[in-house]
């Protein structure tokens, strides 16, 4: 019944497929579902069926659509479903002495009855789940697999006949205990007595030739919580999971290019500054050193592209409604009434009276200066959900991106970057600076600073405030690129660096400095706040949205 | 009497979802300014009519934009065939007799246009109109109050802090499913049942606010919905005008809030 594989990797095929699944799955449950590829090592033969988690949906490389349905409905009923779980099931519950055939008997119902219930608050959803069961149907047969996908059916469509007696009887029970939709344990009893009536018909059950039938499910792993057997892996160690990442202590480089590149690193200047301790509430004065510093660029392993060969429309809508009016010109768009009565009275009694009451819209002249200060932490190395750049190049080519269309603009943009080795060393690079041209000399520059040792923002901050307060213009601001929580390893007090930061950023408001951050962490929420403050931050789901949320930001920062 | 003319007859429809109608009433005892703030087409200046029209007050309503200059609010001289003659304002008129003036969406005009409320807004409660010469105080019926949306605006519309604490706040927000639910219904007289649906669509999409949406989709935009529904036109497409395009330009977006409508229509929605 089954039609060739197709891919969900494939983000060719599927361009935006992504997004709208994880919008999806955000808007029915109202919380965060990553969604990966993945799926359930399946058995022999067998398609592979999405993995479910608390925090995950893994959906299968080779997800097996069935014919005449297009997997983009199959995801959207796998994220549907997924979301029923979620809302409805008790994940993990013991299957220590449950027989396998029992487990898959309770997942089944309890399929059936969680998808029941979001179909209360979802009636037109009953169609994503139908089309696809009433592919997975086996009609005629009577295996442990067909009886169980002939039983979905029948609890899905109620214009179904099936004659089967055991599906029959199924049915039967599972409509009387659907009153109580929320009595777990009535459906755990019902598919106790079809266990038991299997085993009378001898229906057999081989637990390593069983898959759940119906494509979009998942494979219940996520119901129950077996005993640790080192045979069987258990699935959440297929996930991504972002590790915390072992600090080193040191730099130890690993080959004698490494050596090369950090010896070519040139130290421009020393500052030092303060470190705000939140537990005294006292600045700890002269406390980090932030050194200035020449990234190896003659190690730049590859340049940057900019994300388009077309440079940004940026220009054009910028600053658009920032319209003023000028008064008091000789011709223009309106009557300014003022100048008008003026014009009248004077012309009345007598005097010369200028004849210019007409005001006329100016575009605002107010430029900007942006600093976009780039985390060049160890994790910014990391590769991306679609594996084929790191945030480092993302954000390497959001910044650059940006800075040729503001550079074009009028306003005045840098690009820094920063990452820190203790408290001893923080590293600042002036990848981009005010002002300078951005030709392939500054290309090759930001291509190659390097990412690694740690986060510490608050130091950089005060570095990035301090550069600015050498720019002319009205409208300064520091927009700040990260992966994560502010780290140091000589750090051990939990949102230490998060108060800090948040202490620098303070400092450069009042100095007036604009600072916004864009986090590409899920989990941001609470630190980003604290950090950034109310309005003042965006958490960015899909990593490869950087540039154009960045390029929003700018516009929304500087729009009138 | 002058205002006349902007006095409410019929009474406004609004359905309170808290207890704002006499935390209102509390602040008009004191004629307190008032600024109400909640997201877009959640029900503010509804709510203002219904006030003005329960406590038989003239409300004199202005829709505040960037254009929008003092002269704008307070008054000017016009040229008429003897000479000059001043004009009050909308905000004059309310103050000199006694009415509600309520300023729309006020961080949309400059923030020098808005200090001119500052004397009205304390314990003055005057209006200095200097181009005239003339020093109003505030008949004892007058009230101001504003509106904002906090979220959208851009950084340099924010309210001053100055003139923002010269209010009393109250915050709006869209109703609980089924008090929305029985809003959409009464006003476009569509059946309670598909009026909980559009109300499920628009609760789905404000959860995606902030990741892919600026606003999620408001109780007016449902209203709309379901004008359209109710004047015979099929679900999928009533959603689509009123709901999905109005809503994104996004084609991601557009195919998840599309699936939002599916969850509730299920296949006719796609008749």
């Amino acid at each position: 019944m089954n039609a060739g594989p197709a891919s969900v990797k494939d983000h060719g095929a599927l361009p935006g497929a992504w997004s709208a699944l994880r919008w999806l799955a955000r808007g029915l449950s109202g919380r965060d579902l990553a969604l990966q590829a993945g799926g359930s090592s399946a058995p022999e033969g067998l398609p592979s069926r999405p993995v479910l988690t608390p925090t995950h949906l893994l959906l299968p490389d080779e997800m097996a659509v069935p014919e005449g349905l297009e997997q983009r409905q199959l995801c959207r009923a796998a994220v549907a479903h997924a979301v029923a779980h979620l809302k409805y099931s008790t994940p993990a519950a013991p299957a220590a002495g449950l027989k396998p055939m029992t487990v898959a008997l309770v997942s089944t119902l309890e399929d059936a009855r969680v998808e029941r219930l979001l179909l209360r608050e979802h009636p037109g959803m009953r169609d994503w789940f139908l089309v696809p069961l009433r592919r997975a149907v086996q009609p005629e047969g009577v295996g442990f697999a067909a009886l169980i996908s002939r039983l979905d059916l029948a609890l899905m469509d109620p214009a179904c006949h099936d004659d089967h007696p055991w599906v029959h009887k199924a049915r039967t029970l599972f409509e009387a205990q659907a009153a109580d939709l929320h009595d777990r344990e009535g459906f755990r009893q019902i598919a106790l007595t079809l266990v038991h009536d299997l085993g009378q018909t001898r229906v057999a059950f081989r637990p390593g030739q069983y898959q759940v039938p119906a494509p979009y499910r998942d494979d219940n792993t996520f119901l129950w919580h077996h005993e640790v057997s080192s045979a069987n892996p258990p699935p959440e160690q297929a996930l991504h999971v972002p590790q915390q990442r072992q600090p080193q202590a040191m730099d130890q480089p690993t080959d004698g290019a490494a050596a090369e590149v950090l010896a070519e690193e040139v130290a421009l200047s020393q500052h030092l500054y303060p470190e705000w301790d939140h537990r005294l509430s006292m600045l700890r004065q002269d406390w980090c050193t932030v050194v200035d510093k020449l990234p190896p660029w003659r190690h730049a392993s590859k340049l940057v592209q900019p994300v388009s060969a077309a440079p940004m429309a940026l220009k054009r809508s910028l600053r658009l409604n920032g319209g003023r009016r000028i008064r008091r010109q000789p011709e223009g768009d309106e009557l300014d009434l003022n100048a008008v009565v003026e014009f009248m009275v004077a012309h009345r009694s007598r005097r010369a009276a200028e004849s210019r009451f007409f005001t006329r819209r100016a575009t605002a002249d107010t430029p900007a200066s942006i600093l976009v200060l780039l985390d060049l932490s160890e994790s910014t190395n990391d590769l991306l959900g679609d594996g084929a750049q790191s945030f480092l190049d993302l954000e390497k080519r959001a910044a650059l991106m940006l800075a040729d269309a503001v550079h074009a603009s009028g306003d005045r943009i840098a690009v820094h970057g920063f990452s820190s080795n203790t408290r001893s060393q923080v590293s600042y690079y002036r990848l981009i600076d005010f002002g300078a041209p951005i030709d392939g000399a500054a290309r090759t520059v930001l291509s190659s600073a390097p990412g690694r040792h740690s986060t510490r923002l608050g130091a950089a901050l005060r570095h990035a405030t301090a550069s600015l307060a050498e720019e002319a213009n009205d409208l300064k601001a520091i927009l700040v690129l990260t992966d994560g929580a502010p780290s140091d390893i000589d750090v051990h007090t939990p949102h230490h660096l998060v108060e800090d930061a948040r202490h620098a950023i303070h400092a450069a408001r009042s100095a007036g400095v604009q600072v916004h951050g864009l986090v590409v962490d899920r989990h941001a929420d609470t630190y980003a706040r604290r950090i950034f403050g109310w309005r003042h931050f965006h958490i960015v789901e899909n990593a490869l949205s950087l540039p154009t949320r960045l390029c929003g930001l700018y516009r929304w920062l500087t729009a009138a | 009497m002058a205002l006349d003319t902007y006095r409410i007859r019929a009474e406004p429809f609004y359905q309170a979802t808290g207890n704002e109608v006499a935390l209102f009433e509390h602040a008009w005892r004191h004629r307190m300014p008032l600024l109400l703030k909640g997201p877009t087409g959640c029900g503010k200046t509804r709510f203002v009519e219904h006030m003005a029209w329960k406590l038989d007050r003239p409300l004199i309503t202005l829709a505040c934009n960037e254009d929008m200059t003092a002269s704008d609010l307070v008054g000017r001289y016009l040229l008429d065939a003897d000479g000059t003659r001043w004009h009050d304002g909308p905000l004059t008129l309310a103050v000199r007799h006694g009415g509600i003036c309520y300023l729309d969406e006020v961080v949309e005009a400059r923030q020098d246009t808005t200090v001119v409320i500052h004397p009205l807004t304390d314990a003055r409660r005057m209006l200095p109109l200097d181009k005239k010469g003339e020093v109003v105080h505030a008949h004892p019926d007058f009230q101001l109050i504003v509106s904002y949306n906090p979220g959208y605006q851009s950084r340099s519309k924010d309210m001053k802090a100055s003139t923002r604490q010269r209010f009393a706040a109250l915050e709006f927000d869209y109703p609980p499913l089924a008090v929305e639910a029985g809003i959409v219904a009464h006003e476009t007289g569509i059946a309670l049942d598909v009026a909980t649906k559009l109300v499920r669509i628009a609760h789905q999409s404000r959860a995606l606010k902030g990741r892919g949406l600026d606003e999620g989709m408001s109780t007016r935009m449902l209203i709309y919905a379901g004008l359209l529904l109710n004047s015979g036109l099929g679900a999928r497409e009533s959603c689509d005008m009123a709901l999905t395009h109005a809503l994104t330009d996004d084609p991601d977006m557009t195919r998840t809030l599309r699936d939002f409508v599916d969850a509730q229509f299920g296949q006719e929605a796609g008749a």
